[in-house]
């Protein structure tokens, strides 16, 4: 009995968060905010899901326009099959080969030790604007908020950049 | 109703972290000091943060509530303040609370309170006389501007020879973040050099400037960081340690002389301001910018690889050449050539002050017995006693040991030979050879406190001195008016320390204390005693040729994969007796060993630092050096826990330590 009670109330607890979670991740979009939350992952890893929306443009724009700025993102450069993520001192850069693949949905960008990816979507928002988001996952021996801090400036970096020619 | 819980960073050795019950109303939050009850005694703790359940493992457990806030609001409002102290904790392996107890303790009285706010009566501003900068100043601070605008962040280096307006320039980036709303944090080496900018920053900027170092009493370096912490003052100027409290509108932090050792604390946590620094911008998103006439090889090595923005102010302000440099001999530790004895006579007559930089206190570095030969040695750290003119004795200058003159200390003999020379024997001859000249000793003996040293500073620079000794407490930062010949007794002395660092810290010296000369109307010159003619050093400083300089010193680093080509690590053993240091020593040493083999690492056998007894203390170091020390940091973590448990020993670790012999 207990345990189903239990089960219950974890349950309404675990829907209401995501109801809370997602009405107010809508609002914060509408209002402009670029917005990123992060997960704990196993062995020196951390996750991020980040989206920001953008006004005059459709979801293949958003994509097609990424692409022209991936080479000089805020601290991480995609180029050439190469990706330089650029970390403060004390510590040093880290560049890695990295596999990309692309379709009219998603840009998916994997290192080739599989310790970071980004995978980029991007959903219509409403009629005239976009929203384009990160799934990033960063695997490395570094406090974990230097990571979050990589994957968070990627994605407000890209979002502003592109905000900056469409509207 | 709903629970609330605080995670509590507790000040207490062997207790890390605490949840106490937050009840209802109040209103604690990250960031607060709070007061708790713990082992029946009242102690204040720190908010790391609040939640609304325990974890799985605590629920069923009693939880004591919190008594009451002692902060009238968060010490930090931005969580990314805390997380860069974490970070700082994390990197230079010392416990988090620990780190919290060392910012805070000193504010907290033992009735747990933090000190009331006075309201005193400010001190009127100084005139407002802004600069007009020089094209190039102006270049350069348009160029960093116009990145700032665009949100980059990266750090500048900012590369500007000796008397180029390094100052004039961070003034004019200063106002830009006022204008935009934001506060500057802006460091200087040390304590002596915050007066001197102060009073530059607030005339030139017309507002009012914070100090904030360790040397104010904790309840006016409280209400300092109060006062930054509110917004009420625009501008911070402080030392290393000042980068540790948190700031309300942070939009800048400038690093003046950012080559300058005392940046790295000498203490654990042995943090390094200026990476700190560097880490803080990046996680606020906030610009940095180093500034020096002699980078530290990290940061050149940094601005040229790309890691930084890299710019130069490579000519002085007043359009002049730099001071030419002249080497002379050593013929003896008094010794002037007459060419210059006799321009200084006449400079004296013409009201052009000289400069006499020597980088040792004291009359005599050297106490020799003649009947024994023993060098008089400290009882507690055994290192040479410098013998103290003024106070008529044998002082150590790491434990304030002191002892008269005679008699030795081996054999009972009254007659000791007094060698080397120190300041007070420099000034002693300078007053001898020059009886018309006014000579004042520039060091920390002569002038124990800031408003001595403030009072000197300020009579040379209205020309009330003609000769100046001084230790390196005068090498840099100071802009002296009639300042023409600067003269650098054992100029390349440095370079006999067995340290890889010598030569850069040998050029730094020598093209600061150089730099000092003919800043404004008049043209200088600088005399350099240099005993290693034959060292690649002198094919490049008497033309200030720092690239070229570094660009060799730079190379044969990489070959032989010394910093910043890779990174060091010095293990700091401290026991009370000789065995046990030896012991403690070779146990970590063989634990290293094991745990790093196959790996990247080198690692040097335990060894007896230069000063291998201090305060009765017995001293061992263990060196480490690799590629990268991400991989292995954890591992000292845990080793530092494992063997530092043991009675009456200490073992700490110096990331990224400066020098492989330390003292």
């Amino acid at each position: 009995m207990n345990i189903a009670k239990g089960i219950a109330i974890t349950l309404c607890a675990a829907l209401l968060l995501c109801a809370c979670k997602g009405s107010s991740d809508e609002t914060r979009l509408k209002r402009r905010e670029i917005i990123y939350h992060f997960s704990d992952m196993k062995e020196d890893c951390v996750a991020l899901f980040g989206e920001g929306a953008i006004r005059n443009i459709t979801p293949a724009q958003a994509l097609a326009d990424l692409g022209e700025n991936l080479a000089d993102l805020r601290y991480i450069g995609i180029e050439n099959g190469h990706m330089h993520i650029d970390l403060p001192w004390p510590y040093d850069d880290i560049d890695v080969p990295v596999n990309m693949e692309k379709n009219a949905d998603a840009l998916h960008i994997k290192g080739i030790y599989g310790k970071i990816s980004l995978s980029f979507t991007a959903y219509a928002f409403d009629e005239n604007s976009a929203v384009l988001r990160l799934d990033g996952k960063f695997c490395h021996a570094m406090p974990d908020l230097l990571k979050e801090n990589v994957l968070a400036n990627c994605i407000k970096n890209v979002v502003k950049k592109i905000r900056n020619v469409r509207d | 109703m709903t629970d609330r819980f605080a995670l509590l960073v507790i000040p207490r050795p062997g207790i890390d972290e605490l949840y106490y019950r937050l009840d209802e109303g109040m209103a604690a939050g990250p960031g607060d000091i709070v007061e708790i009850e713990l082992k029946k005694e009242l102690i204040w703790a720190f908010v790391r943060e609040t939640t609304g359940a325990l974890p799985d493992a605590l629920r069923d457990l009693p939880c004591k509530s919190v008594r009451r806030v002692i902060s009238d609001t968060p010490l930090f409002r931005d969580r990314r303040e805390t997380a860069f102290l974490e970070w700082l904790a994390g990197y230079y392996l010392f416990p988090f609370p620990k780190l919290i107890k060392q910012i805070f303790a000193p504010f907290i009285s033992a009735a747990n309170n933090l000190p009331r706010r006075t309201e005193r009566a400010e001190a009127p501003l100084r005139p407002h006389e802004p600069a007009t900068l020089t094209a190039d100043q102006a270049a350069v601070a348009g160029r960093i501007g116009d990145r700032w605008r665009r949100g980059d962040t990266r750090p500048t280096l900012l590369y500007g020879v000796t008397g180029s307006g390094k100052s004039e320039l961070y003034a004019a980036l200063c106002r830009e973040q006022f204008a935009a709303g934001k506060q500057v944090l802006y460091l200087v080496p040390e304590v002596s050099l915050t007066a001197g900018t102060l009073r530059h920053l607030e005339t030139r900027l017309g507002e009012k400037v914070l100090l904030l170092h360790s040397y104010l009493t904790p309840k006016k370096r409280f209400a300092a960081f109060s006062q930054a912490l509110r917004g009420e003052a625009k501008i911070i100027v402080g030392t290393r340690s000042a980068l540790l409290y948190p700031l309300t509108g942070l939009g800048l932090i400038i690093v003046d002389e950012e080559h300058d050792p005392s940046y790295k604390n000498i203490e654990p946590p042995y943090y390094h301001a200026r990476d700190a620094a560097v880490m803080k911008g990046h996680l606020l998103d906030l610009p940095v910018l180093l500034g020096s006439a002699t980078p530290s090889s990290e940061s050149w090595h940094n601005a040229r690889s790309g890691k930084y923005h890299l710019e130069r102010l490579t000519r002085r302000a007043n359009d002049r050449p730099p001071p030419p440099v002249r080497l002379f001999p050593y013929h003896g530790d008094t010794y002037l050539p007459s060419e210059l004895v006799d321009a200084v006579r006449d400079g004296v007559a013409r009201k052009e002050q000289t400069l006499f930089f020597i980088n040792r206190r004291g009359f005599s570095t050297i106490a020799l017995c003649r009947a024994c030969e023993e060098i008089q040695k400290c009882p507690r750290c055994q290192v040479a006693l410098v013998y103290h003119k003024r106070k008529n004795a044998l002082l150590c200058h790491h434990c304030n040991f002191s002892r008269p003159v005679a008699p030795c200390a081996a054999c009972g003999e009254e007659d000791l030979s007094l060698e080397g020379a120190g300041i007070e024997r420099l000034a002693a001859t300078l007053r001898e050879l020059f009886p018309a000249a006014s000579v004042v000793s520039i060091d920390r003996d002569s002038l124990p406190n800031e408003t001595a040293l403030s009072k000197e500073l300020a009579a040379i620079e209205t020309g009330g001195h003609d000769l100046i000794a001084g230790t390196v407490m005068i090498s840099k930062g100071h802009n002296f008016p009639a300042l023409r010949r600067v003269v650098v007794k054992h100029a390349d002395f440095l370079l006999s320390l067995s340290d890889y660092r010598a030569a850069e810290r040998c050029f730094q010296v020598v093209t600061q204390v150089a730099g000092r000369a003919g800043r404004f109307d008049l043209p200088g010159e600088v005399w350099a005693e240099a005993l290693k003619r034959d060292h690649y050093i002198w094919n490049y400083l008497p033309s200030y040729d720092f690239e070229g300089f570094m660009t060799e010193e730079l190379e044969w680093r990489e070959q032989l994969a010394l910093p910043p080509f890779s990174r060091l690590a010095v293990i700091k053993i401290v026991a009370p007796t000789e065995e046990k240091a030896d012991a403690t020593a070779r146990a970590i040493y063989d634990d290293l060993r094991r745990k790093f083999a196959g790996k990247k690492v080198r690692l040097l056998p335990p060894v007896a630092p230069p000063l291998q007894r201090i305060h009765n203390k017995y001293r061992r170091h263990i060196v480490l050096s690799a590629p990268s020390l991400r991989s292995v940091s954890p591992l000292l973590a845990d080793l530092i826990a494992l063997h530092g448990k043991r009675r009456g020993i200490i073992v700490t670790c110096d990331i990224d330590a400066l020098s492989t012999v330390q003292v």
